[in-house]
């Protein structure tokens, strides 16, 4: 049975206790006893030389020594004397009790003439001894020596004190005795509150404590019982809530899985190491996984590297989108786009946002194949069509103007008449034959824009590469478009910061560029004046031109870059250009690394705006 | 125990009261001696001589035509019990007189006791022991004696061995009275010639046999002795003997008549028969009676025939003691003797003894003639009976009389 720490405690401390006092006691009992029986023992030993010396002086002097020696063997009966001894007037031993022999010790002791005299003889193994001894006659007729055991003393200072120590023990184990019962009786309920108080440590709180002492104890019992009751309801109120909490998340991660599982772009969720999380069906559907399991595994070693850099890109950079193609088992594409998934951390208590917590990315990967190929075929399409159309057109364009030429060379002058109606006639035609020419015009600038687009798109356009101002750039592009504006009369203002860097770039091609916004400018703007800026904006040179004109509705913004896009009534109103233009110099900006953009206000003007990048590789220029 | 022992003995001697009513009260001796200790043989052997002749007498009617008894109890060898005894002998058992009581420490110890009864006229007859305190004032008044004393056995001896040449005298003693005597008479002894006791070793009464000597053997030895005067009891004188022979100490070791000499011889015999060793040589005897081998002796004569006769028995109450009784031995002879005397006595006494004066009566008695050539008497000053001492030594498995000294010479 284990010792209960109260009953352990009390016992040291008894034991301490009982040690001390036992201790004390057989210290001050030794001490008591040895002197009072040492002084006892010697006035015994006084006594009985006194008395043998004073009854044997009449003895001695008749030598009878057989009565002597009966008179001292009377004393060796009397407890603690253990030799008696007499020696003559010469100091011989006239009777004595020693056996086997009278021992050296004692031979020659100092006595006193006039009284008793007092020795300590210590006779080795044979112990220690009072000796104690008394003139007969003034020791003319000789001495009587008594020697008084001292082992006696010590023997009987022995017992006394085993017999203590033996009472104390029994005191003492009849105190252990009674304090294990007290202590039990204590500690036993004690005991059972703690097993209590483990159960509703455990939750049981259906456990029950039989205490009903009125007692501290009971006291405590029956708080803790009250304390268990309410424990329990609070935590059976928190069960429900837990419960229903989590039937509600379980609600939720069924909807969301059950959108995860069905969307039909794939999902990729990977965590800061670049282990997969979570995938969906489709994602196995296009990479053709089948039903390996992907979650746990490194989602560099499965998909292609650049699936796996994206994810780690959108990581180091929380908050933005990252996209790019990736090719898809039997020649498909798809397109990917990552997002990092944060955490912010809120502290409870001070309401502050903790560190930005990434916790993986996560990779939507839609299939794209199909957008792709009708693409590809459009472009096809386009440029089959443009080729095929821009072959006759160009012999219906160059004949138009040959009739028209010969019309007026040679015709008109021949067929000269007054006649009004003829007159109105040939005028007609020539006009007619105007027409065709600037229709058959505006036809091959449609068809080259649609080459060019389609080239561009199709990455077959050659680029070229050169040191470029754009200050130049600007001035090439204002001259070639000056009969536009002046002829709407419209002021040209520019704005070109000095020492703008040189940057590298198909000098031809962001003329056009700057051609083509000028136009747009020029085209849109019927009154008021068209400005050009540019500037040194961080790493770039950024150019703007800005309008007065009709300006840009909102929702049309983000289209306005996009293949024939055009704004305004196109059912109605006649078609302002080829509605591919934007669209080209989008190409050519991004082609460059730069970025284009615009903004406007309905009716008030456009501002379009193309950046490019100052730095560039300083090799491999064309000149 | 002992108190039982008592009781029963009081109880049969209440019948045997009351049996021999018509012949008169029988006369009845309180005796006090060992009859279980170490010394039992003395007290056995001593009261078995007395009654061989007793019942001789109440076979013949008895004294003035009653019995003679003797109450005896055990007193192991000790002062305590013997004075105990002597009290329940005189005041309860009331005895005519005390008779045969053995022992010199436990009769010095009764003496002041019965000094003390002087007023009831109380005596003791014929102790077992030669202690010198019963022979001089102030007890001698309440003694008789009939043995020699251990100052004349003692001297006796020394006169012997220092004629032989043999003056490096060692005691072996009992410490006690009795040792004491013994030493004293040999110290006195020794003096007459100036020579000293050479060397001397103790033992505590009551040793016995099985218990070893070879300390006192050592002690004894060391003087060089030419002879040892042993004064023991005859366990604790036989155990010395045989260490001392074991020990090579070869020298001749006398003992006193109190030594009991057939129970030492006994002890002896049969130690020697069982290691093949003669323990029995070269030892001297002192007794105080004569030789019972010497049947030129009317008394001896009369003792075998009694002892043979009778046969007597252990006293009432120690008679289912482990002892085997001696034919005949010095200490049975000496009762015998210690009989005859006291038988006379009480003749003399007349019909009522309770009315005569013992010490007047005894101390009237002059050579007397009890058929040892040496005839007793008690006067007034001395009350010795006898004052020879008889030498013997062990031959054929026997004490005889010691013929020739010579072969003892140094």
């Amino acid at each position: 049975m284990r010792m209960s720490k109260i009953f352990r405690k009390t016992l040291v401390l008894m034991f301490l206790l009982f040690g001390v006092i036992s201790i004390s006691a057989t210290v001050l009992t030794v001490w008591t006893l040895y002197s009072h029986m040492t002084e006892e023992y010697t006035s015994k030993g006084r006594v009985i030389a006194r008395a043998i010396a004073n009854s044997s002086v009449e003895i001695l002097l008749n030598r009878d020594l057989s009565t002597m020696q009966s008179i001292i063997d009377q004393f060796l009966e009397i407890q603690g004397v253990e030799y008696v001894f007499v020696v003559d007037g010469s100091g011989e031993f006239v009777s004595h009790t020693f056996v086997p022999m009278v021992p050296e010790e004692v031979k020659g002791l100092p006595v006193n003439p006039h009284g008793l005299m007092v020795n300590e003889v210590d006779m080795g193994e044979r112990g220690e001894f009072i000796d104690t001894s008394k003139p007969i006659l003034a020791g003319v007729a000789g001495y009587v020596h008594v020697g008084m055991d001292k082992g006696l003393i010590r023997a009987y200072v022995r017992e006394t004190v085993i017999k203590m120590q033996a009472l104390l023990a029994v005191i003492f184990w009849g105190s252990v005795l009674l304090l294990f019962v007290v202590v039990k009786k204590i500690s036993q309920p004690l005991t059972t509150l703690t097993e209590y108080a483990g159960k509703l440590a455990d939750h049981d709180f259906t456990a029950e404590v039989k205490i009903t002492s009125r007692d501290e104890v009971g006291l405590l019992a029956n708080t803790m019982q009250s304390m268990a009751q309410e424990l329990s309801e609070l935590i059976t109120g928190l069960e429900r809530a837990v419960a229903n909490s989590t039937m509600e998340l379980q609600d939720t991660l069924t909807y969301t899985s059950a959108i995860i599982d069905n969307v039909a772009d794939g999902l990729l969720v990977v965590d800061t190491n670049g282990k997969i999380t979570r995938s969906n069906p489709a994602l196995a559907t296009m990479f053709d996984f089948g039903d390996v399991e992907l979650a746990g595994r490194d989602a560099k070693l499965i998909f292609s590297p650049q699936l796996a850099e994206l994810a780690l890109l959108s990581m180091e950079f929380p908050g933005k989108v990252f996209s790019a193609e990736v090719a898809l088992p039997e020649q498909k594409t798809a397109k990917a786009t990552a997002a990092s998934i944060h955490k912010i951390d809120v502290d409870d208590d001070t309401g502050e946002a903790g560190p930005d917590l990434c916790m993986g990315a996560v990779i939507i990967v839609r299939d794209i194949t199909v957008e792709k190929e009708i693409d590809q075929m459009k472009t096809n399409f386009i440029t089959t069509v443009s080729h095929e159309l821009r072959t006759p057109l160009t012999g219906i364009l160059g004949f138009a103007k040959l009739i028209k030429k010969k019309l007026v060379n040679v015709v008109y002058p021949q067929v000269a008449s007054p006649e009004p109606k003829v007159e109105k006639t040939m005028a007609q035609v020539g006009d007619n034959m105007d027409v065709i020419v600037s229709e058959g015009e505006r036809l091959t600038e449609l068809i080259n824009d649609v080459l060019d687009i389609s080239k561009m798109e199709a990455g077959k356009t050659e680029w070229r590469r050169h040191r470029v101002y754009m200050a130049e750039v600007i001035d090439k592009a204002v001259q070639s478009t000056k009969a536009l504006y002046t002829e709407k009369s419209l002021p040209l203002n520019l704005d070109i910061e000095d020492k703008l860097p040189e940057i590298i770039a198909d000098r031809d091609r962001l003329i056009q560029v700057l051609v083509n916004l000028i136009s747009n400018a020029v085209k849109f703007t019927e009154q008021g004046s068209i400005t050009i800026k540019a500037a040194h904006v961080d790493e770039f040179v950024q150019v703007s031109v800005e309008d007065t004109g009709v300006g840009i509705a909102a929702e049309d913004q983000q289209s306005i870059f996009e293949r024939f896009k055009q704004i305004g009534d196109t059912l109605t109103e006649k078609p302002k250009g080829t509605g591919l233009g934007l669209a080209i110099c989008k190409q050519i900006i991004e082609h460059h690394g730069g970025d284009i953009w615009l903004e406007s206000i309905q009716g008030r003007g456009s501002t379009f705006y193309f950046s490019m990048p100052v730095r560039g590789v300083d090799v491999g220029l064309d000149e | 125990m002992l108190n039982m022992a008592r009781l029963a003995g009081a109880c049969l001697l209440v019948l045997c009261l009351a049996g021999q009513a018509l012949a008169g009260e029988p006369l009845v001796l309180g005796m006090s001696a060992d009859f279980t200790g170490s010394s039992q043989g003395l007290g056995m052997e001593l009261y078995r001589g007395s009654m061989a002749y007793f019942q001789h007498v109440n076979e013949q009617g008895g004294v003035h035509g009653r019995q003679v008894e003797i109450l005896a109890y055990d007193d192991q060898y000790n002062p305590t019990p013997a004075i105990e005894n002597t009290i329940q002998l005189l005041d309860t058992d009331k005895v005519l007189l005390l008779f045969n009581y053995v022992g010199t420490p436990t009769v010095t110890r009764v003496l002041p006791l019965i000094k003390s009864y002087s007023g009831r006229k109380v005596y003791l007859f014929f102790p077992f022991t030669g202690a010198q305190p019963q022979r001089e004032a102030p007890y001698d008044d309440y003694v008789f004696n009939l043995r020699a004393s251990y100052r004349q056995e003692t001297e006796g001896l020394v006169d012997h061995l220092v004629a032989l040449g043999r003056e490096r005298i060692a005691v072996f003693y009992q410490a006690d009275a009795y040792g004491r005597s013994g030493w004293d008479g040999v110290k006195r002894g020794l003096a007459k010639y100036g020579l000293r006791i050479v060397g001397e070793a103790t033992y505590r009464r009551g040793a016995h046999y099985d218990e070893s000597m070879a300390a006192q053997v050592d002690i004894i030895m060391d003087s060089q002795p030419h002879a040892v005067i042993s004064v023991g009891s005859y366990e604790a004188c036989a155990s010395f003997i045989r260490d001392a022979r074991d020990a090579g100490l070869n020298v001749p070791i006398a003992n006193l008549s109190f030594v009991g000499s057939e129970n030492l011889l006994a002890l002896l015999e049969a130690t020697g028969n069982d290691r093949g060793v003669d323990y029995t040589r070269d030892l001297i005897n002192s007794q105080v009676v004569p030789s019972y081998e010497d049947l030129s002796l009317p008394a001896v004569r009369e003792y075998r025939q009694f002892m043979d006769r009778y046969n007597p028995e252990p006293p009432r109450g120690y008679q289912g003691q482990d002892y085997d009784p001696l034919r005949y031995s010095f200490v049975s002879f000496e009762g015998f003797l210690n009989a005859k005397v006291m038988v006379h006595i009480l003749e003399n006494l007349g019909p009522d003894p309770r009315l005569a004066d013992l010490a007047e009566v005894t101390e009237s008695i002059h050579n007397h003639d009890i058929g040892i050539e040496v005839n007793v008497g008690f006067p007034q000053e001395r009350h010795q009976g006898l004052n020879v001492v008889f030498y013997t030594t062990v031959e054929d498995g026997k004490f005889v009389p010691i013929n020739d000294w010579g072969r003892w010479a140094q």
